[in-house]
Formats: C-alpha cells, structure tokens, sequence
C-alpha cells in the first residue's frame, strides 16, 4: 500500500511537471513582432500611423475572390493584433477601390481620413478608369462621410496631410495615355475639394508624380518626380507654398536621373530630401539639404549618397530617431529577391548600419514610424508570385526584434 | 505388461495417497506436514513430480516443517522443479533454501543440476561451496545465518550483474505551448502541435547499485519531429514540421520489482536527460484561399532558433526477459522538458519559414513518450 503510494505521487508528480498551464500574452510581445494581414491574394500596404493608445492604424487595399479589391483600415493593439470591429472595408457603390494614405486626426474624434483610388468601369469596355477616393471615419471605423473625385484622367492619390488652416492634402498623380503627371489637390473638412492654383503641365511627362507632403505648421513642401526634357529621365523637384496653393518650384537634380520620396524637417527652416537615384551601377539613396526662406527654397545640397555593391536600394520614408539619428526605410533589391530595408543615418549624414527583411519572395517597404518607446514599425508588403499580403513589422530602436 | 499394470497400480496408489493427503491437510492444516512428507517422498519416487511442489509449498511457506525435515522438502520441491524444467522456480525456492540453510554444502547424492544451482546462489552470496563451515554448532550456524540477512545482496543466484548493451526506439514528441505567438492574432490562431514518430538508438550501461536498484547510463542519437499546424491569418493556414538532431545522456535509477524472476522483471525507472541539440530544420507547407494554393517550404537551418544544452526528467516503465547472458527489455519512457525549447533573440529569423510559411515560434516546450527496447549483456558472467 505504502509502495502503491509512492508510486502514485511519483507518477503524479511527473504528469504536474509534464502539463502546465498556457501563459497569457506578455507585454514583452509588444517590444517587438511581425504581423501579416489581408487575405493574401493581391493585398498592398499604404500607410501606418502610431496611435496615442499605443497602437497602430494601418491603411490599404486589400483583395478577396468575392469583393474584389477594397481600401482597408486596420486598427491594432499595442501588441499589432487587429481589435474587435476592424477591419473595415470602404467601396463606392460595389466598385473597386484601394488605399494608399492616411491621417489619424488630431482633433479629438480619434478618426481618420483614408484615401485612394475608385475604379469605374469605362462603358462599353474592360477597361477602368481610376478616381480618387477619399473617405472620412470615426474612431470605430464608421464612415461620416466619403467622396470620389475625377475625371476622364486617371487619378491616384499618394500621400496626404492635414491643411495649416482646415482640409486636408492630397498628392499624388494624374495619368493620360498612359503618361502620369503630377497632382496636387485640397478637399476641405467636408470633402468638397478645393480648386488648386498649380499647374505644373509639362510636356515631357511621363513618370511624373507628387510623392510626399510635409505640413511644417506655416507651410508645406512637396516632393515629386518631374520628367526631364525630352525624356531624359526623371528629377526631384521640391515644390513649397502655403494655403495659397500657389507653390514655388526647385529641382534639385541636375545630370542624374534621380526620383523624389520624401522631405524630413530638421532645424529650423532646413530640410532633408530622401531621394532614389537611379545609375548605371543600380540604384542608390540620396540626400539633399534645402535651406528656406519663408517659402522659398533658397540653397540645396547633396548630404549624402548610400549605395551598397550588388544591390538595389530605393528609399521610401525617412524619419527622425529616438536619438539624434535618422532612419530610412524602403526596400533592397538583390537579383529577383527584395527585402524591407531599414538605413540608418547618424546626424552628420554617415550611413549607419542596414537592416534587411526578408527571404525568398519580394519585400517591400512602404513607411516607417517612430514608437513611444524609441523604436519603429515598418509597413510593408509581402508578396510571393501573385499573391501578397500586408506585413508590419515593430522593431527596436537598432532595428533588431 | 505386468511391470506396467504394478507401475499403474503403484502410480494409482500414490494418487490415492495424495488425494487423501490433500484432504488431511485441508482439515488438519499443517499438523499432517510429516505425513505430506513422506507422500511426496513416495510420490518423487514413482516420477510423479509434479505432485511434490503442491503437496509440500505449503508447509515449506508456513514453517509447517523444521530443522531437517524442512531442509529435505526444499530438496525434493527443488528437484522437482528441475526434473520438470520449471528453472525459474527452481531458482526462487533456492533463495530461500540458502537464506535459511546456508551452512548447507552439497552432498554426493544430490543430483547434478541441483548441485549447479546451490553453488551459484552460495556464489552470488560471497559463500565458498568448496569451504565446508568450520563451526556448525547452533551458535556458529545463528551468527551465520545473522550475517546473511544482514547482507546487502546486491544480486541473487541467477541475476545480471552490471550490464552493457544497446537500445533502439520510436520517439513520440508532443511539445506544448507555454505563451503563443503568431504573425496573426495569437489568441485567434487556432494553433495546435502534432505528434510524428522519430528515431533514436545508441548504448546503456547499467551498473547494480543494491538487488533491487541500479544506476543506468547511456548514449543515445535521437532524431525526434514534431508538427505544428496554425493559422495566422483568416483565409492563410500552414503545417510546420521540425526535426530535431540531439545526443542524449540518460542518468538514472532502476528499481526492479521482482529481480529473482527468471522468466520476467518489471521495473521503473527515473533519473535526468541532459541533451545536446546538434542540429534543427524546420519546413511546413502553406495553404492559402482554401487548398487552390499551396506553397511548399524545404527544409530550413533553425539551430540557432533553439536551446542547445537541455534537461529532461524521466520516467520509465519496463519488462526485462532473461535469456543466456544477456536479457531484452522494452520500456516505455515518459520525459518532460525542464528548459524552454526555443530562444528569445532569434523568433523572427530572416527566412522562408517566417516570410513565406508565416511560422514563428511560440514560447514552448518539450515532453516525450518513447517506447524502446534493447538487448543487454551481463558483464559479470562468464
């Protein structure tokens, strides 16, 4: 009997030691994570933007066999999982849409503008024709208001940022024939848009495009890809001006054929410009000082050039880090394979250590932000033959998990 | 014929003797031992020996006889056991016979195989069968009988020594989730792991501590695979099986709980596996937009992703059946994982596994169940 009981404990004993109890979520799962969303099918990532409850809002397009593609809003925990209610899907009508931009208003309703594209069918023809698309949410997603904006063009919206006085602005393209020119548009709080008193009309344009839009508090810079007379190649162009919308030119490129990304504040009335230049050895990242005066782009300079032997590197975003430094996110390319890449840039415009993403596949970066706790996410794209699906990756202030 | 009809008479005559005797003891219980006695003398005597074992166990077990009426019912159960080939009985009677009569010395008129079997269990006690007892007076034989119980037998007459051989087996793991992680919501990732056969094999060398315990060593390849299916993302799910390359050290304890059978012996083992992952893959298929989509995963490198130096508990159940210098065992082993099975720092390795499979690590786990088996051989017998 004594016997039967030692054997018992014994027995009970392993059997405690053998099962144990699942741990609930850590907080450690929030320092640093990959997620995926979407249906992996034809999902494309947008825009990210950190939240002041610790969490992430994420827009895109996202493509299901049943509805085709729509623009998505994802709202997450700190930890990058999806909350209850989201995501939400916004289409005009059953048509198609998709989204590339994305405000979190800091107006107290914790809502969001997302924009994008529609696209129409063109009568009598398979072909589509793309509007801009814009749809203002709450906090929950609801939609309080949407609209769609076009022509006989096809318009798509790249970026956009709250106006100095009220509205909102959108940048992006407009495409003819199959040739893209630049386009610069303001909708007001109500979605009415605003006639813009740009017009850029170059005749050369072909890859033409508004990438990015800086709103410094008294003005706005506005970085493009501008097409080069008679076809050779593209420049970077920095357009500035206030809620005049009469904005003041410089091109920045001179013999390379370079593209503009984005434009980071720095000290007051200075400027960095990320650029892609593009060489006979591949593609490199560029920097460019602007010095302003008022909303005059008095002097630029290149800061820095960042190549890496054998591979492609083509920025997206730039930011400013925890520390003194900046950061670069976007994407590198090695043969068929593409990685999200995170650059790091010291204060003295010295390329820092490079961060790759990725395997197998094609990786793409498309924006980058700062965490509460001095690290990043990264938005990106994760797609394999036909299917993709959009990933964010939160990483610490090294870039590492 | 006639030799044969007295043969049958005779043989009938005993019977009858034994069933009168049966009756006897029943009524009278053990005061008739005497009488059991001589039947069974009669009875080892026709060649009825199947007979002597039931008609004298009984007052053998119960002390229904004594001095050297006790000690020629041992001989004559234990021959009987021998002429019917019934060693393992044979051996376990013996055990007692010695333990209780250890000045005895076999005689000439012993048979052979008697003799064989006496020696060896006065041999396996430290007992010289050649050295007749110098004093065998009460006092003398007392002391010795007081040495022998407070022996500490460490193997019986007909038991294995320290042992050397080898074991193969079919590892079963089954790890379990200690925090999830997913590249979706972990707490909506219906994620489970799956039980796949591996492989192992290798040496264990068990050395006799006391009768009924011995320490175990061995060195043994494992090569144990495990599943684990998820699904990160609502229309993505995927199936990721790792194989996992280790060379384990098992320490442990045996207690056997019956180290005098002959024909088999159960024991439990327990001790400690320190292990050393060589080698780990990884590879899984995903599935995407029901079962129209599936991509494919070769075998990735996740050493790195792992713990290399681990430690397991034991536990084991097992038979072990004799046979010529050497016995075979199978044994089931129950072992559990003290450590974590996979690294903090390397959950998000750059590979296909995390980019095109959407595998990532929870916090987990190791438990097994192995059934294995082996052979053994005695070392200590020539």
């Amino acid at each position: 009997m004594q016997k039967m009981t030692k054997y018992s404990l014994i027995l009970m004993l392993f059997t405690v030691l053998c099962v144990s109890c699942e741990k609930e979520i850590s907080e450690e799962q929030a320092d640093s994570f990959i997620k995926f969303y979407g249906s992996s099918l034809m999902d494309q990532a947008g825009d990210v933007e950190v939240l002041g409850n610790g969490g992430y809002a994420i827009c895109g397009t996202e493509t299901s066999e049943a509805f085709g593609k729509r623009m998505v809003l994802i709202i997450t925990d700190e930890f990058g999982n999806v909350k209850n209610g989201f995501p939400k899907y916004y289409v005009e009508e059953g048509l198609e849409t998709g989204g590339s931009s994305l405000i979190a208003l800091q107006d107290g309703s914790g809502g969001f503008i997302l924009s994008g594209f529609v696209e129409r069918p063109v009568g009598g023809s398979q072909a589509v024709q793309k509007d801009i698309f814009i749809v203002r949410t709450s906090a929950t997603g609801e939609v309080s208001w949407q609209r769609s904006y076009g022509s006989y063009k096809d318009e798509q919206v790249l970026h956009s940022v709250k106006m100095i006085q009220s509205g909102y602005l959108l940048a992006g393209y407009r495409m003819s024939d199959g040739n893209s020119d630049l386009m610069v548009m303001g909708v007001t709080e109500g979605g009415d848009s605003i006639r813009l008193g740009f017009n850029y009309n170059n005749p050369y344009a072909r890859n033409s495009r508004a990438n990015y839009l800086l709103n410094t508090g008294d003005m706005y810079l506005c970085v493009c890809t501008v097409d080069k007379i008679n076809g050779q190649g593209t420049s970077i162009l920095l357009l500035t001006f206030d809620d005049e919308l009469s904005p003041l030119a410089r091109n920045l490129s001179r013999e390379f054929n370079e593209m503009g990304m984005c434009v980071l504040g720095e000290d007051d009335g200075d400027f960095l410009v990320l650029g892609n230049r593009v060489g006979s050895g591949g593609s490199e990242l560029v920097l460019y000082g602007i010095e302003t005066n008022g909303i005059s782009a008095t002097n630029s300079a290149v800061r820095a050039t960042i190549s890496e032997p054998g591979a492609d590197l083509m920025g997206e975003r730039i930011i400013k880090t925890a520390s003194t430094g900046m950061v670069i996110a976007g994407t590198r390319r090695t043969g068929s394979n593409q990685e999200i890449l995170m650059q790091f840039v010291s204060s003295s415009y010295q390329a820092g250590e490079s961060v790759g993403f990725g395997a197998s596949g094609s990786q793409t970066g498309k924006d980058i932000e700062l965490t509460g706790d001095g690290g990043f996410v990264v938005l990106g794209t994760n797609a394999y033959g036909e299917s993709s699906i959009i990933s964010l990756m939160k990483t610490d202030a090294n870039g590492e998990f | 014929m006639i030799k044969g009809l007295l043969n049958l008479l005779n043989r009938l005559f005993v019977l009858s003797l034994f069933f009168l005797g049966l009756q006897t003891a029943a009524a009278q219980e053990l005061v008739n031992c005497t009488y059991l006695l001589e039947d069974a003398k009669e009875a080892y005597e026709a060649g009825m020996v199947e007979l002597v074992p039931e008609l004298l166990l009984e007052c053998i077990q119960t002390n229904g006889l004594s001095g050297e009426a006790k000690k020629e019912a041992y001989k004559l159960v234990i021959n009987s056991y021998l002429f019917d080939y019934m060693s393992a009985e044979a051996d376990s009677l013996m055990d007692g016979f010695v333990s209780e009569f250890p000045d005895y010395r076999a005689a000439g008129s012993d048979p052979q195989e008697f003799v064989t079997l006496l020696d060896a269990h006065l041999l396996a006690l430290g007992i010289d069968p050649t050295q007749i007892p110098a004093d065998s007076t009460e006092t003398a034989r007392r002391g010795l009988f007081q040495k022998f119980r407070e022996r500490v037998i460490t193997k019986g007459a007909g038991e294995y020594g320290n042992t050397l051989g080898f074991t193969v087996g079919v590892p079963l793991t089954l790890p379990y989730t200690l925090e999830r992680y997913s590249l979706g919501d972990p707490t909506g990732d219906e994620s489970h792991f799956g039980l796949l056969p591996g492989l192992m094999g290798g040496v264990e060398a068990n050395l006799i501590l006391r009768r009924k315990l011995e320490a175990s060593f061995g060195l043994i390849y494992d090569m144990s695979r495990f599943t684990y299916s998820a699904t990160p993302v609502s229309s993505v799910s995927y199936r990721y099986v790792e194989a996992q390359h280790q060379v384990l050290l098992p320490l442990s304890l045996f207690y056997k709980f019956n180290p005098e059978n002959r024909k088999i012996c159960y024991y439990l083992r327990g001790g400690f596996i320190p292990s050393y992952l060589i080698h780990a893959t990884g590879k899984g298929t995903r599935t995407s937009g029901g079962s129209q989509n599936e991509l494919d995963i070769e075998a990735t490198e996740i050493t790195d992703s792992r713990v290399n130096l681990n430690l397991d508990a034991l536990l084991g159940f097992g038979i072990r059946i004799p046979l010529n210098n050497a016995f075979i065992f199978t044994e089931m082993r129950l072992s559990s994982r003290l450590t974590r099975a996979n690294q903090d720092g390397t959950r998000y390795p750059d590979n296909d596994l995390t980019w095109l499979l959407y595998h990532v690590d929870s916090d987990f786990k190791i438990n097994k169940i192995s059934l294995c088996g082996g052979v053994c051989w005695d070392l200590t017998k020539e």
